[in-house]
């Protein structure tokens, strides 16, 4: 009896003795890495470009919020931002300068009668007689925030993904007016009335491209961190119009990400739950789920850059 | 092999005594409990559940603490004094989601203990919530000025969050009630990180770490005296960048060289292997 208590104290000191030592080690690591990461800020003009590609995913994109509240804490700068849908929503706010604050107020005020001619007769028409509902008020909404701003003129370089519903092209917007071409990218198809533009009809860019890491690579950037908010779809009900739409974007963008995914350098997938594309009432969820997750893998993010760029710091080059 | 067949068998040996030593230990537990509370009134059973409990708890046997607390709240729901124990070997076991809600109970039942309102902190810090962790610090701050927990609490989050300034202020007034090389270091660090170089000499302390930061503040400068800092292996990764500066290609490849073959998968590990691509 008294040889296996002793055993079991020896056990425990062995695991704490583990456990101290990798206690060093990572407290080692931070230092480090807190010293490498502020050599890095210091390369200015020399500094590798960091881009962030938001994903569509409606009411779960609000994530991205959060995700940008992360790295805007730890320092982390962000060069170029491409998004689709609301991830083009929130990238275009935040590369106008808007402030994470600002973003995260109108996160949590927003409604679809904010951004569309939402109300429950036209819920009724669109059920009924196929009435799409407009997406003008999210442009004027956007104004309120930027203005008639051109890319640009953005604080950040900005490129965001529609679709043209007529042909299937990608349409990559890089140049004219920036609220414009939000609005297009977040035109759900079959919830929206799809937008005239140039004799094209433009929807949302999640049919063709739900998280556009090409288009990073293209502007220049030399590490991607790719942000995709995913939910456990297969606890949604599928009862009326609108959740079997929804639904149906959720699998065809799943399956358009796959490729994209694998192209980015570092994946961030806030977990939103069981938060659905429409359910714009749970923000604060989605902004928290946003938050959490760029919070405990920031560390690992820097890490990753300082390993791909260490030779530009060393040499300064 | 041999070596090797034999450490299996002895550690699932090891184990398994371990095991069988506890549910043992469970067994005479539980008997003595029955006995020793069969004759009891109620208020003397919480009393002793508790007592229990603190005995579990002290010795960092969160799930038995977790059972015997347990057992004093079936007898009396209402009790703040068990729900923050309960709170406290919740927090200790990494049970977070139960944690809070014990806590939130204990605050409900009219406590105003400030553990209740560390360990809210606590439990929010490592949920990444730093915003709800800030409001629990802060009330424990408010009941107790001087709590250097309360304090250091406040400051880490405001580290966390990039709010360098703040975070100084507050290991400020933590250095002042109780003076440690751990807060120095934390000082010399973030006044580093807000670009307050002169600063960081007024924290210089003698330690492993601080090595580390003084080193490599010297490294651009002085890299002979900056080589001199680093001493352990995993330090080595910064003595190849000084060794570097000093263009000693071939001594930084075997520093280098050194941090790649440890076994602890660290920063300086993999910062190593991506370095040694660089170096012709």
């Amino acid at each position: 009896m008294v040889i296996r208590r002793w055993l079991s104290v020896l056990l425990l000191t062995t695991y704490h003795l583990l456990l101290t030592t990798s206690l060093i080690y990572s407290q080692n690591d931070e230092l480090l890495r807190n010293l490498l990461w502020k050599d890095f800020l210091a390369l200015s003009g020399k500094r590798p470009k960091i881009a962030l590609v938001l994903g569509g995913g409606g009411a779960r994109g609000l994530a991205h919020i959060g995700v940008l509240k992360a790295l805007e804490e730890k320092k982390v700068p962000i060069d170029i931002i491409v998004g689709t849908s609301v991830g083009a929503l929130v990238g275009g706010l935040y590369a106008s300068g808007m402030s994470i604050s600002d973003l995260e107020k109108m996160g949590q005020g927003i409604g679809w009668n904010k951004i569309s001619n939402f109300s429950a007769v036209k819920l009724f028409t669109l059920i009924t007689a196929e009435s799409l509902l407009s997406t003008e008020k999210l442009e004027k909404y956007l104004k309120k925030y930027i203005g008639d701003k051109n890319f640009d003129e953005l604080k950040i370089p900005f490129a965001c993904i529609a679709c043209d519903i007529k042909t299937g092209e990608r349409i990559v917007f890089k140049d004219g007016e920036a609220a414009f071409a939000m609005r297009a990218s977040a035109t759900v198809p079959g919830v929206f009335n799809p937008v005239e533009y140039r004799h094209r009809l433009l929807v949302d860019g999640g049919v063709v491209d739900n998280l556009p890491v090409d288009i990073a690579k293209v502007m220049g950037a030399d590490f991607i961190i790719a942000v995709y908010p995913q939910a456990d779809i297969s606890t949604y009900e599928i009862k009326n119009v609108m959740t079997t739409l929804s639904q149906v974007i959720n699998l065809q963008g799943g399956f358009l990400t796959e490729k994209q995914m694998k192209e980015a350098d570092f994946l961030l997938i806030p977990n939103v739950k069981n938060v659905s594309m429409i359910e714009l009432d749970k923000s604060q969820e989605c902004i928290e789920a946003g938050v959490i997750s760029g919070r405990s893998k920031v560390n690992e993010l820097k890490d990753k850059i300082l390993e791909k760029f260490i030779d530009r710091i060393v040499f300064q080059r | 092999m041999k070596k090797f067949i034999f450490f299996i068998f002895n550690f699932q040996f090891l184990i398994f005594n371990c095991l069988y030593s506890d549910m043992e230990k469970i067994a005479e537990e539980k008997a003595a409990i029955s006995y020793t509370t069969a004759s009891k009134s109620k208020k003397e059973k919480i009393n002793f559940y508790i007592s229990k409990g603190d005995e579990h708890l002290f010795r960092g046997e969160y799930s038995y603490a977790i059972d015997c607390y347990n057992e004093a709240r079936t007898l009396k729901k209402k009790n703040p004094n068990v729900l923050l124990r309960l709170g406290e070997s919740y927090r200790l076991a990494d049970m977070k989601e139960e944690a809070i809600d014990s806590y939130n109970k204990a605050l409900k039942y009219g406590s105003k203990d400030i553990r209740i309102f560390l360990g809210l902190g606590i439990v929010y810090r490592a949920k990444y919530l730093y915003e709800q962790a800030e409001e629990f610090y802060r009330k424990a701050s408010e009941l107790e000025k001087n709590n250097t927990m309360s304090l250091t609490g406040l400051a880490d989050i405001y580290s966390e969050q990039g709010k360098y300034p703040q975070a100084i202020e507050l290991y400020k007034k933590v250095l002042v009630i109780s003076p440690t090389d751990e807060i120095k270091l934390k000082l010399a660090m973030l006044n580093y990180l807000d670009g307050n170089e002169n600063e960081i000499r007024k924290y210089n302390i003698v330690s492993g770490y601080s090595a580390i930061l003084n080193g490599y503040l010297k490294i651009k400068n002085d890299p002979d005296i900056a080589i001199s800092y680093f001493i352990s292996a995993d330090e080595y990764f910064l003595r190849a960048i000084a060794y570097l500066k000093k263009n000693k290609v071939p001594i930084a490849k075997k520093c280098l060289d050194v941090v790649k073959n440890e076994k602890e998968n660290t920063l300086s590990k993999k910062l190593s292997i991506a370095l040694i691509k660089h170096i012709k």
